[in-house]
């Protein structure tokens, strides 16, 4: 199961943005197939720090930041598929 | 008008670094340079300070050298209800609005320090606040204030973040930007329509 992390602020309308288009790009793929869960900076700043997230909202796959901003839903979708193919599926 | 101007910029100027699109990018920025060596981290904070000044006093700047030659009470009281209810709107609604980044503008700007990176970009959710200060400088047409507004806008905008770089961040601090960040979109508003009340009023 692939983890994806989103790193945001609260009130941050960007940052829900980023999140509704996340899980409708994870339902699509199987709810069995992606974990995600929603990260508050504010509350995690150490973790946030560690895994090199510079701005909200940034995304984090499988503990390692991938997006530093926010990516369009073909391309997280695109990066998901790749990671499913990879044998995260298994 | 120069007490009004100052003042103006140096409260939203501070109002801006709590708004939610700025908060956790700065403290980011704060927590990370906190770690880094004492001069790393003083070129850092010398570097997000200057260029930020620079870029609000430009603008500020040019907007007293445009001038605005008037703006009636219940124009400027419109304007400031407007922006108001935008931020309250904003809790609700994405508004697909973009970070203004002034870095872009020069050459291999992506490859600039973040420190600089951030410094020379406006956030979204501070726009209207600038938009506020630009047009009371341009009604002011006067350029030495308007300087002193930049300053005094990117000063207060980046005072937080110099403090905490400097004193480190607690468990406490982080749950404070924390509230303070949800609670700020209403903060702003509640100040912005006081003022629109307040000209509607006195008619200045």
């Amino acid at each position: 199961m692939i983890k994806i992390e989103v790193f945001s602020s609260p009130g941050c309308g960007k940052c829900g943005q980023a999140r509704t288009m996340l899980k409708a790009v994870a339902e699509e793929l199987g709810a069995d197939k992606v974990q995600w869960r929603d990260v508050n900076i504010l509350e995690e700043m150490d973790y946030a720090v560690d895994l090199g997230v510079m701005v909200s909202p940034s995304i984090a796959i499988d503990g390692k930041l991938v997006f530093a901003s926010l990516p369009s839903a073909g391309k997280l979708r695109a990066e998901l598929e790749k990671r499913l193919q990879q044998g995260h599926a298994a | 008008m120069s007490t009004l101007l100052l003042v103006t910029a140096a409260g939203l100027g501070l109002l801006a670094f709590f708004e939610p699109c700025t908060i956790a990018t700065h403290t980011l920025f704060a927590a990370r340079s906190s770690h880094d060596v004492a001069r790393q981290r003083r070129a850092a904070l010398a570097q997000l300070v200057l260029s930020r000044s620079a870029l609000l006093a430009g603008l500020f700047g040019a907007a007293a050298a445009i001038g605005l030659d008037g703006l009636s009470a219940p124009q400027a009281a419109l304007m400031l209800g407007i922006i108001g209810a935008v931020y309250l709107v904003t809790r609700r609604v994405y508004l697909p609005v973009p970070h203004l980044e002034f870095f872009r503008l020069i050459p291999g700007g992506r490859r600039l320090p973040q420190a600089l990176r951030l410094g020379l970009t406006l956030p979204a959710c501070t726009l209207p606040l600038v938009a506020v200060v630009g047009v009371i400088a341009a009604l002011s047409q006067r350029i030495d204030l308007a300087l002193g507004a930049g300053l005094a806008f990117a000063g207060m905008f980046s005072l937080p973040t110099v403090w905490d770089s400097l004193h480190g961040l607690n468990a406490a601090h982080l749950a404070f930007l924390g509230k303070a960040a949800g609670a700020s979109p209403y903060v702003t508003a509640l100040l912005l329509w006081g003022g629109a009340f307040l000209i509607w009023q006195t008619g200045i």
